[in-house]
């Protein structure tokens, strides 16, 4: 019941998870490309800083991603919600732009994240900004 | 919600009301099945983890057709709450294109849906799949039991 503010796995059952652990749960298949990532730069000693920035892609950002894509499926339930009961005026516009303009920044940040981690990775020495 | 200084500002325009409640309509043909049969245990545990929070925060509500005696029988076997709801035949809330492009029995499923605000139908027969389209264009999601526990 994501909406509603519950996270629950049904692969690895927790009470009280928080959505951090609830992802690396529940979306082990498509969280596994940025943690393989994460080993590789652990595994072959790239520097500190390299690992922190893919650290923080694998365990931060694409969670970041998960939450906001159930929250706009969540509200796409509710708007099939509203028309099955020819509901006027309920069409969720607030809460789905507030969480498709976080989703796109989300999204930007990632691509800028990748590129970030493809610069400290490679030693391409292009200034971050 | 936007939070400034920690609390919540209560913006109520072109928003909507949340339904606390998911319903999932069960036409099943076969509810024997070891994997639909597991899907219900899990979901049950789910269930019962809602049901731990005081006050209640949100349900999921599994309905069954009245005359499926099968499946409410197999589902009372394994412990898994339902509420009976009555076929329905009142075709009036379906629109006319797309109730030419249903079949009988899939006109019942989806009236009956309708009847009892169910959020999908949870259904068994392959052949009915293809029509998700047209159930989607009611404001209801068809699918199988093996995708019900990904709703949610």
């Amino acid at each position: 019941m994501r909406g509603h503010d519950v996270p629950w796995s049904f692969s690895y059952k927790t009470w009280f998870q928080t959505w951090t652990g609830f992802y690396h749960f529940s979306e082990g298949q498509t969280l596994a490309p940025g943690t393989k990532l994460l080993n590789l730069c652990v595994t072959t000693k790239a520097s500190s800083g390299t690992v922190e920035i893919a650290r923080s892609l694998a365990y931060n950002r694409l969670e970041s991603l998960c939450f906001t894509r159930d929250r706009l499926l969540f509200y796409e339930m509710q708007k099939a919600v509203a028309k099955r009961r020819r509901w006027k005026r309920q069409q969720f516009s607030s809460e789905l732009s507030y969480f498709l303009n976080h989703y796109y920044l989300l999204l930007y940040g990632a691509f800028d994240h990748i590129a970030v981690l493809v610069n400290a990775l490679f030693k391409l020495g292009l200034d971050e900004k | 919600m936007p939070f400034i200084r920690g609390k919540i500002i209560p913006e109520v325009e072109s928003t909507g009301r949340t339904k606390r409640a998911f319903d999932a309509l069960l036409w099943l043909k076969d509810a024997e099945r070891p994997s639909t049969l597991n899907t219900f245990d899990e979901l049950e545990q789910l269930r019962a983890y809602l049901n731990h929070f005081d006050p209640p925060i949100c349900a999921i509500r599994i309905l069954i057709p009245a005359a499926d005696q099968k499946t409410r029988a197999i589902m009372n076997d394994i412990g898994v709450a339902a509420l009976s709801v009555e076929s329905v035949r009142d075709l009036s809330r379906i629109s006319k294109p797309l109730l030419g492009k249903l079949s009988e029995e899939l006109r019942t499923v989806a009236a009956t849906a309708l009847a009892c605000d169910a959020d999908c139908v949870i259904a068994d027969t392959r052949e009915w799949f293809p029509y998700a389209e047209e159930f989607e264009k009611l404001g209801i999601f068809l699918t199988s039991p093996a995708l019900l526990l990904r709703q949610c």
